[in-house]
């Protein structure tokens, strides 16, 4: 008690200005017309400046899933334009089919882990069995390809990069429309290499888009993996060696599509007629 | 001793609010060619307070005078807020004007007490502060600041006359 009262004679000054200030302050703005007008006024200017605030603050928050959504979103359209590309080629088929052709499902993910300096490089991503993920799906970006999945757990799945010394991904030069398949053997995360396609393809100029074949039933037809870097045909050999720019740069992903492809079952099967005879 | 300086105190109190209401507030209050025009003389009553009072009571009277002005004025807080910031500062400046002999607690700060030198430095710097605070309230905006600025100005040198010529009237101990 008596520390209060020390208490009060050192700051009771102060605890009494404010006091005495505020009750003069509240006479103020309740008793005068103007300056009650003006107090109004200006608070609601006030309460308005951080309602705004707080509301761009929130926004600000929501950003990530808004950005989630989008991914989502993102993921259907370019679903339909693949499904589009193909039921644009194959006009018969819808004649006869009423319901929509689909064949690819594309489902946006967010990459865990990656690597690319490895003679094997791997990536993580955040999408499982539990998004209904299976093997062998294709993993691809905006601007290119990106892997195979091949290994899929509960809530994460492996993916076997393109930058891998066993890559093969069938692809095609868009202008001549020679198919070969690419590899990866420079060690370079940016370049990499098509084969087998035939000497008399000419020319081959440095510039040429080089798009998936899709006849490897895991990339959809049409994707563009990159543009033709250097072309020469070695001696003694039956076909160009090529390089190529990638169009993506596997080292900066954040947010790829796993593509499944529900016909791959049926296109197997036939592959194996093949292999059987 | 004790006594006569409340009593002086209070007799103040009671002829400068008198003062204030019913005089120098018709002062100039229909001279519509010059509307800045006024006197603010009751501050004083806050300046000439013993210095030995202590801080809360300072406050707390400067309240009750700014509160019975604000009545004749009728415009309640506006005087009051001012009168009470006045009172709160006051400590500081009297600090800020200390003379190199320090204060005598008994002591009132007058002109005969510490000269009319300091006396006018005091009163001058106190009474801006209570102006600039009462025409900002009275305003209560900052948009209104040049008109702050103009009516403080104005209002500083009409009541610093006022301020003077009591001091040389009365030249009070107390």
């Amino acid at each position: 008690m008596r520390r209060l009262i020390q208490l009060f004679f050192r700051f009771g000054g102060l605890f009494l200005f404010l006091l005495l200030e505020g009750i003069a302050f509240f006479m103020v703005v309740q008793y005068n017309k103007e300056q009650k007008a003006i107090f109004f006024n200006s608070l609601s200017h006030l309460s308005q400046y951080f309602e705004d605030k707080s509301h761009a603050i929130s926004y600000h928050f929501s950003l990530e899933t808004e950005a989630d959504s989008l991914r989502k979103e993102n993921s259907k359209f370019k679903q339909l334009l693949i499904s589009l590309d193909i039921d644009y080629t194959d006009k018969e088929v819808s004649v006869f089919d009423d319901a929509p052709f689909q064949q690819y499902l594309l489902q946006s993910a967010k990459v865990i882990k990656n690597s690319i300096h490895k003679n094997h490089n791997y990536l993580i991503l955040d999408r499982g069995t539990e998004d209904g993920i299976e093997k062998h799906s294709a993993v691809i970006t905006d601007n290119g390809i990106v892997g195979i999945v091949i290994e899929v757990r509960k809530k994460h799945c492996l993916v076997m990069s393109i930058l891998h010394r066993q890559t093969r991904v069938s692809s095609a030069l868009k202008n001549q429309n020679a198919h070969g398949s690419l590899i990866w053997k420079d060690l370079n995360p940016l370049k990499m290499n098509l084969e087998n396609i035939p000497k008399h393809i000419q020319p081959i100029e440095r510039g040429d888009t080089v798009l998936t074949s899709g006849y490897s039933a895991m990339f959809p037809e049409g994707l563009v993996v990159g543009t033709v870097d250097s072309s020469w045909i070695e001696q003694g050999k039956g076909a160009h060696t090529i390089t190529i720019n990638l169009n993506e740069d596997i080292s900066t992903l954040k947010y790829v599509y796993i593509v499944t492809n529900l016909m791959r079952a049926e296109q197997l099967e036939l592959e194996q007629i093949i292999n059987d005879e | 001793m004790m006594n006569s300086t409340i009593t002086v105190n209070a007799f103040r109190f009671v002829i400068l609010v008198l003062l204030q209401g019913l005089v120098l507030q018709n002062i100039g209050n229909d001279w519509a060619t010059f509307p800045y025009f006024n006197i603010f003389l009751y501050p004083i009553f806050i300046f000439l307070l013993p210095l030995r009072t202590p801080k809360p009571l300072v406050i707390f009277l400067a309240f009750i005078l700014g509160l019975i002005v604000d009545l004749f004025y009728a415009t309640p807080g506006v005087h009051t807020s001012a009168s009470v910031f006045t009172a709160f500062v006051r400590p500081v400046v009297l600090n800020y004007f200390e003379p190199r002999a320090g204060y005598n607690a008994n002591h009132s700060p007058t002109k005969k007490r510490l000269g009319s030198n300091w006396y006018i430095k005091y009163s001058l710097t106190l009474e801006l502060i209570h102006l600039f605070f009462y025409f900002s309230v009275e305003a209560f905006s900052p948009v209104f600041i040049v008109n702050i600025l103009i009516k403080t100005g104005v209002a500083l040198i009409a009541s610093m006359i006022f301020i003077i010529i009591h001091q040389i009237l009365f030249d009070p101990a107390e």
